[in-house]
């Protein structure tokens, strides 16, 4: 079964086409990797498959049933629905300025109610110590390194159990021993079954972990052969 | 070298201080007469713009025999004792009562005018004598005879209650407008004006007075020989019959008398209330309340706006733009005078929404002013937080709500809270403004207390209370501020 399936995707800004009849699927336990030179639209692409943004014409389905449809949207309550399968991690992470990490982590769930205190506690210290954010718990974002916020994001982002993760440049802020941290962590998600999706710009990185690599250019993706693989 | 020229210069300085202070009037050749121009037919200013009016004739010709240029000074009547004191002017002559207050800190010659406190109401009105006042709204100019006969007469027991306004014309309109039933007056000021304005049958005057008094001249305390030569020449004015005619210009008939003939049998003796702390008190809760409302009432409120601003329609966007701009672009005093004296005169919707409570008027200008301003502020800190907090609550399942009491909220605050502060502080000061329309606050209450007892000490008082409040609204905000740790 495919996690995600988009079908002749056209987005545009202004009168400035971005991405043009784009077709793209993905399975779960796949890594697909998106490089292309800056200003493409790769961002624009990973967002649109999260709701940030809305596309002019075309498709996404998502583990089978439509966000949009030929242009047209879901209503409201059905799109969140859908949405809920698939979690962001923003290039500059977005952590809740005002929350500590573990509040970071929780929020979400918390939102739902659907949980009691120890519970919800439980899940959080599990991702904690699972990302090594232990002894980090209290700290606000601001006083997080780079890494530690990053991981902090991926945490907040799996809370809430979505099946597909998104992640627009999970490395630019990151030295090579970080990197290959979360090349760990991504690669184990894939084998937990999450369908991911790497917006990168560093080719290296993208050949190490991916199944799949896309290269954005013209407006539409162009698969990259693995010479890694 | 550079300490002694300091030294020379503060020697000179404290000459020149010492000059001016035993350099009495009458040693000039320029008298400086203070009067209220809102007090025809004594003191006026006429439609060409020049000051009229009996007192000034009477005066111009006094002075004329003194071989001295006159100059008119308008004045602050609530501040005639400092303005003499201080030397800003010389002679006080605009239809003033002898009092025994003022005979302590003015020096007045003998009377040359007898007057009367009346009561005047609308010509339809049930009123006709003082007993009917009972349970009444009567309305006084703020620190005239008027008010403290009124206060004095056993008949302010029984009335509703008193309110003071800046001059006699303010009270003759809340009488028009039925906001007050009734104004205390000086009779031979009120007959002039309502025969000028033909205003005979709007209203009437009752015929039990008051109190009755003379009018007098004052001159600075310790001034005897200027007392003593505008006396001369007022008798001399009497004895030639100038003062008759000026009398009979403007009241068509002399009711001058010449002072030496004032045979006194000892006018009213008004006095008012000599335990001032009550005073200072009442002016003082009322401010701390009205604070404490508008505060309330226009953080909340400011805050609904900027987000009916930033979020609402079209429509809601404009209106709440022409209303931020209305209320920042016009004085707050502007907008107090208008919403109590104001809002009864606007067309159709008049007689629904005016207030005839003035602190509940001045409240709710108060609160409509500073929501304005809130409204803005909490914009400037809504605009500054980072569109990715909003798009991470997006993706991650936040209902509207949900964010914005999570997430945007704490960090608009953060950001505000310096700007919020500044605004609180000056509200603080702000609050002294709803003296205009006939709300006793501290300020007022204090200046009434410093010109009835001629000592500036309880400005200084006032002065550090409104520094403490503002001390202690900065240091709770900074409280605040420190308390946030992200
Ligand atoms: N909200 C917007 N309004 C108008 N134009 C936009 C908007 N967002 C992005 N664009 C434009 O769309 C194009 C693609 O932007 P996008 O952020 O997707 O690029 P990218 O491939 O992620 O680049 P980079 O590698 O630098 O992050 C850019 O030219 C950008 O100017
Ligand atoms: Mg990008």
């Amino acid at each position: 079964m495919k996690s995600i399936q988009v079908t002749d995707l056209t987005k545009k800004f202004g009168g400035e086409t971005i991405l043009n009849n784009i077709n793209f699927s993905s399975r779960p336990g796949e890594i697909i990797s998106i490089i292309g030179s800056s200003g493409k639209g790769k961002s624009t692409f990973l967002r649109c498959l999260a709701g940030l943004e809305t596309i002019d014409s075309g498709s996404i389905e998502i583990r089978g049933k439509f966000l949009v449809r030929g242009g047209i949207y879901a209503p409201k309550k059905e799109q969140a629905d859908i949405l809920s399968n698939i979690g962001f991690v923003f290039q500059n992470f977005n952590l809740f300025n005002n929350l500590t990490v573990k509040e970071n982590i929780e929020v979400p769930l918390k939102n739902k109610k659907i949980c009691s205190k120890e519970e919800l506690n439980a899940k959080s210290q599990h991702l904690i110590d699972k990302f090594k954010l232990t002894g980090r718990e209290n700290f606000y974002p601001k006083n997080l390194s780079g890494g530690q916020k990053q991981r902090a994001a991926i945490a907040r982002a799996l809370i809430l159990k979505p099946k597909i993760l998104l992640f627009d440049e999970p490395t630019s802020a990151l030295d090579k021993e970080l990197t290959e941290e979360i090349s760990q962590i991504i690669k184990k998600l894939a084998e937990e079954n999450y369908t991911i999706i790497v917006v990168t710009h560093q080719m290296e990185f993208a050949a190490k972990i991916s199944d799949v690599i896309l290269r954005l250019k013209n407006k539409n993706f162009y698969e990259e052969k693995n010479s890694i693989i | 070298m550079k300490c002694k020229s300091i030294k020379s210069l503060l020697l000179i300085f404290l000459m020149f201080l010492s000059f001016n202070s035993v350099c009495f009037a009458s040693d000039k050749t320029e008298i400086v007469v203070g009067l209220d121009v809102n007090l025809p037919p004594m003191g006026f200013i006429d439609p060409s713009g020049n000051v009229a009016g009996f007192d000034i004739d009477l005066a111009k010709e006094v002075f004329r025999g003194m071989n001295k240029n006159v100059k008119f000074q308008p004045i602050d009547w609530d501040s005639k004792e400092l303005e003499l004191d201080s030397g800003n002017i010389d002679v006080i002559c605009n239809g003033l009562s002898k009092t025994p207050e003022r005979e302590k800190t003015m020096l007045l010659t003998k009377p040359y005018m007898k007057n009367k406190q009346v009561v005047i109401t609308k010509k339809d009105s049930p009123i006709n004598t003082l007993s009917d006042l009972e349970n009444k709204n009567i309305c006084v100019q703020k620190g005239s005879t008027g008010s403290q006969a009124l206060r004095k007469h056993e008949i302010s027991k029984n009335l509703n209650s008193i309110v003071e306004l800046e001059n006699m014309v303010e009270c003759l309109n809340e009488v028009d407008s039925k906001i007050s039933d009734g104004a205390v007056v000086d009779e031979i000021i009120a007959r002039y004006y309502l025969k000028k304005e033909s205003l005979h049958n709007k209203f009437k005057i009752l015929n039990e007075e008051i109190s009755s008094e003379y009018y007098v001249i004052a001159v600075k305390k310790g001034n005897e020989n200027l007392k003593n030569k505008i006396e001369e020449q007022l008798n001399l004015l009497s004895d030639n019959k100038k003062a008759a005619q000026i009398s009979e210009k403007w009241f068509s008939e002399n009711i001058f008398f010449r002072p030496e003939e004032a045979n006194i049998e000892n006018a009213d003796n008004i006095s008012q209330n000599k335990n001032v702390f009550p005073l200072f008190i009442n002016g003082l809760s009322n401010t701390l309340v009205l604070f404490i409302i508008v505060i309330i009432a226009s953080l909340p409120l400011g805050f609904l706006i900027c987000l009916g601003r930033i979020y609402g329609c079209k429509f809601i966007k404009l209106s709440i733009g022409l209303y931020i701009n209305i209320m920042r672009g016009t004085p707050l005093l502007l907008q107090l005078l208008f919403i109590f004296y104001g809002l009864p005169y606007v067309p159709f919707i008049g007689n629904y929404i005016s207030f005839k409570d003035r602190f509940l008027a001045g409240t709710v200008a108060f609160i409509l002013n500073y929501a304005a301003y809130f409204a803005e502020i909490f914009r400037g800190g809504v605009l500054s937080v980072d569109k990715g907090q909003i798009e991470a609550c997006k993706v991650l399942g936040f209902s509207k709500i949900q964010a914005l009491y999570k997430i945007l909220i704490p960090q608009i605050f953060k950001v505000v809270l310096p700007s919020i502060c500044n605004e609180t502080v000056t509200l603080v000061k702000d609050t002294s403004l709803i003296y205009s329309i006939g709300v006793v606050e501290l300020l007022s209450n204090t200046k009434n207390i410093v010109n009835s007892t001629a000592n500036v000490f309880p400005y200084i008082i006032a002065g550090l209370i409104y520094f403490l409040a503002c001390y202690f609204v900065t240091w709770i905000f900074r409280k605040f501020e420190k308390s946030i740790s992200f």
